[in-house]
């Protein structure tokens, strides 16, 4: 301490110590289920209810330029999901996507139109030969707060509009606009769809999806935290394989949701549709076939973390 | 000449006297926990993160501008050295512990 560098090196230095400490009390934290703001005395963990709409299987090519023609199956669905308890202040955004799981055909020719599965073992099948692909998602950010950089500077160092014509109210509007924003707390991860239209189409290896049957909606979601660990939903205590695992008898109702995640919510299992205006067989079938879309029952309402 | 370099070099290095080392010591610990406690609590009852970070930074910059200067404050009490053969004074006068050295 007995020069200007030396006092430069000790106060960065502690100040180094103090911050991470910090960063490591926050992100400890934030995995409690602790939640002191007064809407909300704690956390209620997310709920969500997800089915199945419409499903279409096409044929199609993975891009232009390729001569590979595969199916692909557009699954329309319904959420309605609060995932609000997952935002703290620690929070930065949360990830949300719906995945469809379906079992695979053990067929090695992946002709795929037998139904049962044959009794030949998939190399690949890890969990028990499950499918899981992605089809829709997106990304909440947590709500802006009054101190986020934006509204900082906003307030103390708000822009200075060049004097020209309709300054006043150009600012006025913009001021307007984004303090509205900062002030109106809608409660965030209030997710409800209706209809939705998938991000991706999906389509399996063997390049065929129609009439595969037993398939399930997943919702997930991961919580990305300003400070700390990326929290998943099936907690971190949780096999991501499933329940049943070693790990998984762990019961901690302190840590409930941070921890040990729970049930993911699923929609009612569902098949593949056939394959959309393809081969002609009967005019019976055909009508099957253009009723095939509806079949899967709507409101198969499951699935309550 | 040399006195007008040893001015430059005086306000380059800045230097403080043993007190005044103890004392910016002090003030450094002190002050960087308090205000990363003060960051936390009010963080976390405002729960917002972003006032954690405004409250570490200005408790920052705060701390590096106390402590780093050389404010006349880290000089109040000079240590008064023995110049290197100055006349008059005799081994004699050269207290340690209490006791003369001889």
């Amino acid at each position: 301490m007995h020069n200007t560098l030396s006092r430069i090196q000790a106060a960065f230095g502690y100040l180094i110590s103090c911050a991470f400490f910090l960063a490591f009390l926050i992100s400890a934290l934030s995995l409690l289920p602790i939640n002191p703001s007064s809407s909300t005395s704690s956390p209620q963990p997310p709920t969500a209810s997800l089915s199945v709409r419409n499903i279409q299987v096409v044929r199609g090519r993975p891009h232009y330029y390729s001569p590979k023609r595969e199916e692909y199956a557009h699954i329309r669905f319904d959420l309605d999901a609060d995932l609000s308890g997952l935002f703290n202040w620690n929070t930065k955004q949360v990830f949300v996507y719906v995945s469809a799981e379906y079992p695979t055909q053990n067929t090695t020719t992946g002709l795929g139109q037998d139904g049962e599965a044959g009794s030949l073992p998939i190399a690949n099948s890890g969990n028990a030969g499950m499918n899981k692909a992605v089809i829709w998602d997106t990304i909440i950010p947590a709500p802006a707060t009054k101190w986020t950089f934006a509204n900082v500077k906003e307030r103390y160092f708000p822009a200075k509009k060049p004097a020209a014509k309709s300054k006043k109210s150009m600012s006025k509007s913009g001021r307007d606009k984004a303090s509205a924003k900062t002030t109106d707390i809608t409660k965030p991860g209030l997710l409800t769809l209706k209809n939705q239209k998938p991000k991706y189409q999906i389509t399996d290896p063997t390049g065929v999806i129609s009439s595969r049957p037993n398939a399930t909606l997943t919702l997930s979601w991961n919580v990305q935290p300003w400070v700390g660990p990326l929290l998943w939903d099936e907690g971190m205590l949780e096999d991501r394989n499933g329940p049943g695992s070693a790990q998984s008898s762990w019961n901690l109702p302190f840590l409930k949701h941070q921890w040990q995640g729970g049930r993911l919510p699923r929609s009612g299992t569902f098949d593949f549709p056939p394959l959309k205006g393809a081969q002609k067989p009967s005019t019976s079938e055909m009508v099957k076939d253009r009723d095939g879309p509806k079949t899967p029952q709507p409101a198969e309402v499951s699935g309550v973390v | 000449m040399d006195n007008l370099i040893s001015q430059v070099q005086d306000a380059f290095e800045g230097p403080i006297d043993f007190e005044g080392q103890r004392i910016a010591e002090l003030l450094c610990t002190l002050l960087l926990s308090v205000t990363a406690a003060v960051a936390f609590v009010v963080g976390y009852l405002e729960q917002d993160i972003y006032l954690t970070l405004w409250i570490g930074l200005a408790g920052s910059v705060m701390t590096v501008l106390a402590v780093v200067p050389p404010w006349p404050a880290f000089n109040q009490h000079p240590e008064h050295w023995l110049r290197s053969g100055t006349p008059g004074m005799s081994k004699a006068d050269i207290v340690v512990a209490g006791k003369k050295v001889q």
